[in-house]
Order: C-alpha cells, then sequence, then structure tokens
C-alpha cells in the first residue's frame, strides 16, 4: 500500500483489522462446534436403566415362584401358617436382594399384596383305583365347576385294565364351555384339545410317571399332552371309568379348601391319608409389589405369580 | 523514471485501500455466513439430541408400563441442558401419534422428533433443566418440569 504519511510501521492497518475480525469468527466456530460434540457425547452414553428394572421384577417373580413350591411341599397344614411361610421367606429374599442392589445404588423393596388360595386334591396309594374316597362313583367330579384354575398336575400309574376305547379311564377338564380329555389305555395315552384335535401317545409298561401339566409320559417328552391346552381356565375336572386305572396323583386346583362343596367327605377326606384321595390346603399363586428406585428412575408395579405360567 | 508515469501517490493509494477493503469484506461476511451457517446446523444438532433422549426416555417409561400388570407407577428424571441452542422450547404434541417438537429461541431452528409408544402421551412446554416423564394409574404419561425449576 502506497505510503502517505513516510511512517512505514502504520502500514497494513485495514489487514490487521480484517485478521482479527476473521480471528475472532474462527473462535466462535471453534465454541459452536465444541457444544456440538458435548451434545453428541451426551447421545452417545450407554442407558440401561430400564432393563435393569425389568431384570429385577423377573427376579422377584421367580423367586416367588420358587418360595410358592417351597411352601406348598413343606408343612400344609392351615393357610395362615402357608400365608407367614411365604411372606417370611419373601421378606428374606427381598432383604438379600436389597444388600445386593444397595452397593450399586439401587433401592428396592417389595411386598405379598394378596395370596390366592388353593388347594391340594392327593392320592398317595398307588393300588388303589381313581374312584372317590367313599368307593361309590366310577365317574366323578373332583373338581365341581367352581375353580379358576388348576395345575401341577402328575399321576403315577400302577396299573391300566382296559385299552383306548369306550371303556377306558379319561380325565376331562372345562372351562364350562369347551372341554379338554385326557384317555389312558394299557398302551397309549389320547388327548382332545379345546378345539377337537385328537393325538397320541404311547406309555411303557405300567408303573409309569404321566405328568400332565409337564407333557411327559414316562420321563420322555409327550408334545400334545398340556393340561387344559387353549382352555382360557379350567373351572372343572371330571373322571371318567376310575375304576380301570390305579395308582397316586396329585393336582392343585385354584380354589379354597372351604369352597369344595364336600362336607361329608364323599369324595375327599380332610386329612393326609394313605387310604383313598384327600384334600389339603395350598397356595396357587400370590400378587407381590415390587418396587425398584435409582436416582433417576422409580418403577413400582404389582406382579400376579402363578408358578407354571411364566417361563424360565 | 518511465515506470511510473501517469501514476500518482494518492491514486495508488485509493486504489490500495479499495482492494483491501473488497477483500477483506469480502472474506468477513463470507466467514460471517459460515458461521452463522453452522451455528444453525450445530442448534439443530444439539436439539436432535436432547429431543432424542427425551424421547428414549418416553419409549422407556411407556416400555416399562406397559410390561407391568396393574397398580404401575414409573417416573424417569432426566436432566436436560438449560442453554444448549442458544435458548429452546420443547413441546408435546400431543395427537394419536404424538411427537417432540423442540425450537430454538435464537436461532430460526426448530427440530421434529418422533417416537413409538402404546400409552398416550401429554405434557407442557419446557426450555430444559429438570424433567419428569410419570406413569400413573390415570394410564397416562406425562412429560412436566421438575421441581427445581
Amino acid at each position: 500500500m502506497a505510503d502517505l504519511s513516510g511512517r512505514r510501521d502504520e502500514r497494513a492497518q485495514i489487514l490487521l483489522l480484517g485478521a482479527f475480525a476473521l480471528a475472532a469468527l474462527f473462535v466462535t466456530l471453534a465454541l459452536i462446534l465444541n457444544a456440538v460434540i458435548y451434545t453428541e457425547n451426551l447421545a452417545t452414553r450407554a442407558d440401561s436403566r430400564t432393563s435393569d428394572a425389568v431384570a429385577h421384577s423377573k427376579s422377584v417373580e421367580r423367586g416367588t415362584v420358587d418360595l410358592l413350591e417351597y411352601v406348598n411341599e413343606y408343612n400344609t397344614t392351615n393357610y395362615s401358617h402357608l400365608r407367614n411361610e411365604l411372606g417370611t421367606g419373601f421378606v428374606n429374599f427381598t432383604e438379600a436382594l436389597s444388600r445386593f442392589r444397595l452397593t450399586s445404588g439401587v433401592v428396592i423393596g417389595g411386598t405379598v399384596r394378596t395370596e390366592f388360595e388353593g388347594t391340594w386334591l392327593t392320592q398317595t396309594n398307588a393300588s388303589r383305583n381313581f374312584t372317590n374316597r367313599n368307593n361309590t362313583a366310577v365317574s366323578w367330579s373332583p373338581v365341581n365347576g367352581s375353580a379358576n384354575g388348576a395345575r401341577a398336575f402328575r399321576m403315577n400309574v400302577t396299573a391300566v385294565s382296559a385299552s383306548l376305547g369306550p371303556n377306558n379311564f379319561s380325565v376331562r377338564a372345562s372351562n364350562g364351555t369347551h372341554n379338554w380329555s385326557l384317555a389312558v389305555g394299557t398302551n397309549d395315552i389320547n388327548v382332545t384339545d379345546a378345539t377337537g384335535n385328537t393325538s397320541q401317545c404311547s406309555i411303557g409298561a405300567a408303573p409309569v410317571w404321566i405328568n400332565v401339566s409337564e407333557g411327559r409320559v414316562g420321563g420322555a417328552d409327550c408334545a400334545p399332552l398340556d393340561f387344559g391346552a387353549d382352555l382360557d381356565t379350567i373351572s372343572s375336572i371330571e373322571f371318567h371309568n376310575a375304576d380301570q386305572i390305579k395308582g397316586s396323583y396329585r393336582l392343585l386346583v385354584n380354589n379354597s379348601l372351604s369352597d369344595i362343596d364336600d362336607p361329608e367327605q364323599v369324595d375327599f377326606a380332610l386329612n393326609s391319608t394313605n387310604d383313598g384321595p384327600f384334600k389339603e390346603p395350598a397356595l396357587y399363586g400370590a400378587v407381590v409389589g415390587i418396587e425398584y428406585q435409582t436416582t433417576s428412575l422409580l418403577y413400582r408395579s404389582d406382579r400376579r405369580v402363578v408358578p407354571g405360567e411364566i417361563d424360565g | 523514471m518511465d515506470s511510473a508515469r501517469g501514476q500518482a501517490i494518492t491514486l495508488e493509494y485509493v486504489l490500495g485501500v479499495a482492494i483491501a477493503s473488497i477483500l477483506i469484506v469480502g472474506l468477513v461476511t463470507t466467514g460471517a455466513s459460515f458461521v452463522d451457517q453452522q451455528g444453525k446446523q450445530a442448534a439443530q444438532a444439539e436439539l436432535r439430541v436432547i429431543g432424542q433422549q427425551l424421547a428414549a426416555d418416553i419409549e422407556a417409561v411407556d416400555r416399562l408400563a406397559s410390561s407391568a400388570e396393574k397398580n404401575t407407577t414409573v417416573r424417569i428424571e432426566r436432566e436436560l441442558p438449560r442453554e444448549a441452542a442458544g435458548g429452546y422450547t420443547v413441546r408435546v404434541l400431543e395427537r394419536a401419534n404424538p411427537r417432540l417438537n423442540l425450537s430454538s429461541d435464537s436461532h430460526d431452528v426448530s427440530v421434529r422428533i418422533e417416537f413409538s409408544n402404546s400409552t398416550a402421551v401429554s405434557g407442557t412446554a419446557l426450555s430444559g433443566g429438570q424433567v419428569l416423564i410419570n406413569y400413573t394409574a390415570s394410564d397416562e404419561l406425562r412429560v412436566e418440569r421438575g421441581d427445581d425449576q
């Protein structure tokens, strides 16, 4: 640039000003990009908060399933005893879980809200047939329409006297409208589902275990065998030709002991006996309250827990 | 000095200043518009990230609420930046297929974030800070301000 003043150290002032303005622009740009990097960084942070809450509620469910199976096997004297056992067990394992979770800053809580009173229907005498307690009916109803579900049905068959046909022993479960039935012959079992389709599985020589709820015969899988499949609930169970089979059996019904109408003990005895069928109190299931809390998440929910209703 | 014929010192000076000014003004103008454009893009990126975080929380509460059975309460707290994008406002558009609308207070920029959910969503206008996403017995998911606002 021309030098009008003759002072060489004052040249190029416009260029200097321009360079300063551009430098300020680039600093602004750097600040803007920095803010973007910060938010992009926020976006890539791992977030596993909800999966932990779901995992926790699943583990409480699993624990409650195991507790229910435990209390139903030991010392099933009356409902209040069963409730106490379940409540104590639940508190114990919730406390253990709580200590474990506290180390990662999670507070958990839980309570048993309700228990569903159920009844074990059992026959332990393996050489007796499947008739009622007084041995007066070969076709009778162990559960007569007032139940709201049944599970854990298994039989140890020691003798079968009729092959599949009109005279064989059969179990019929019903929801009031549709039926599911299982016929037991000398060589095969026949399963008829709620839509009327029939399928067969072969059984070995007696004695043989038939686990109706888990679909196993003599320890082997029998795919069609699925107690009450396609029925929304099981309200009644009938035995037909009960004199054609011998063995022991056990099933758990979602029906309180007092709701099974049998005051004269015609069908079931009220105390454990090795003679005929008897009934005992049990807990069919429960509703548990679950609480899971971290600094940013609070999750509370009630869950219905019935063994056999949830998967692994 | 034949090479300097027809040239006055003043003319040379004026021409020099003019050329330098044009160059500098051009550079600064271009740079300013570039920075402004980057600023808008940055604001958009920030709003998108904030919106997606909020949408992820809403979806998380929705998932927990749908996996539960009854008497369910789910609450997630989220601390959103207050000054991002030169200040911003988040609105929940309540409709059958709800979405979030985030608009910057200082740039002419807005972002729409969609999310999938199975429970109804409602909410108030927010401008960063603590945000609560609540699901209670009313079977509705509410996006609202936290206590510190």
